[in-house]
């Protein structure tokens, strides 16, 4: 099941950028554009798989739809980033959550990272 | 375990397989590659592949270890597989259910595998070139350390794979 972004409950919706914007801020490569992104916008995501759909944009307006496939919940790189050092036993325990985004809003300071919502 | 104890695991496991790669001078570094990581971290399935060239979505195995013993190689689609998300770009870790999250991975369901990390291949000029994947029936434990290790051999073995390409594909 794919929920679009508009239709995510707006808690939901607040994780997710957040944790976005933290992994920028903590360095995690997006490719191409999003060193200098300035804002996003989610197109899908996939509360299962944690397929994360997104539509990146620079200040100069340029655009780059970047498909995680399985971003939020598998990628070291990105694990890191958002975990730090104990990463892994996070991953570990991710796997397992049934409701991965609660998760996340429970063992990610979320309050640091504001962000443009332009979904 | 004690973060000092950690660190120490890490950089043992990581420094056996620079080791390997700095010294290694058979004539099957693929085959002995796979077979001595598939013991050091004690998984069933090790696989190291190429990018097609007539078809980027796919994948032909150089080597495929499977519970201690080479076995033929084989060509799979990336599509609906954890490596899809892994060649041409960043190091991947499944901990659990990674058949449950992938039902359409005939082999995941045949083999049974529970947990997987898969780590890419670059060529020369940083394009995707291939991955190398470990597979377990049972959860892979110290990823971290696992992940490093990866990291270590992954130069030389970026190289050979290069080589191996331009040289029978």
């Amino acid at each position: 099941m794919y929920i679009r972004d508009l239709n995510l409950p707006s808690n939901s919706k607040e994780v997710l950028h957040s944790i976005i914007m933290q992994a920028k801020h903590s360095g995690y490569y997006f490719r191409n554009l999003l060193d200098d992104f300035d804002s996003f916008s989610i197109t899908s995501f996939n509360p299962d798989t944690g397929r994360l759909v997104l539509v990146l944009k620079s200040q100069d307006k340029h655009q780059l739809i970047y498909d995680s496939v399985y971003l939020l919940f598998f990628d070291i790189n990105f694990a890191k980033a958002i975990f730090g050092d104990n990463w892994e036993s996070h991953l570990v325990a991710l796997a397992e959550a049934d409701d991965k985004i609660l998760y996340l809003s429970n063992h990610i300071n979320l309050d640091n990272y504001e962000s443009r919502i332009t979904g | 375990m004690s973060h000092e104890l950690q660190v120490e695991k890490i950089d043992i496991l990581a420094d056996d397989c620079l080791r390997f790669v700095e010294h290694y001078d058979g004539d099957d570094y693929f085959g002995d590659l796979a077979l001595f990581i598939a013991d050091k971290i004690n998984v069933s399935f090790v696989l190291i592949g190429y990018l097609l060239p007539e078809n980027n979505h796919k994948i032909r195995t150089v080597v495929l270890v499977a519970k201690g013993a080479i076995v033929d190689n084989m060509t799979y689609s990336l599509y609906g597989t954890p490596c899809e998300n892994v060649v041409g770009r960043n190091c991947c870790y499944f901990p659990s259910n990674v058949k449950k999250l992938f039902p359409d991975d005939k082999e995941l369901q045949d083999l049974n595998i529970e947990s997987y990390i898969g780590s890419p291949l670059f060529g020369e000029s940083k394009q995707p070139l291939g991955l190398i994947v470990l597979m377990n029936e049972t959860i892979i434990k110290n990823a971290a350390s696992v992940e490093k290790a990866l990291q270590v051999i992954s130069t030389r073995t970026e190289r050979a794979l290069q080589k191996y390409v331009q040289e029978f594909v």
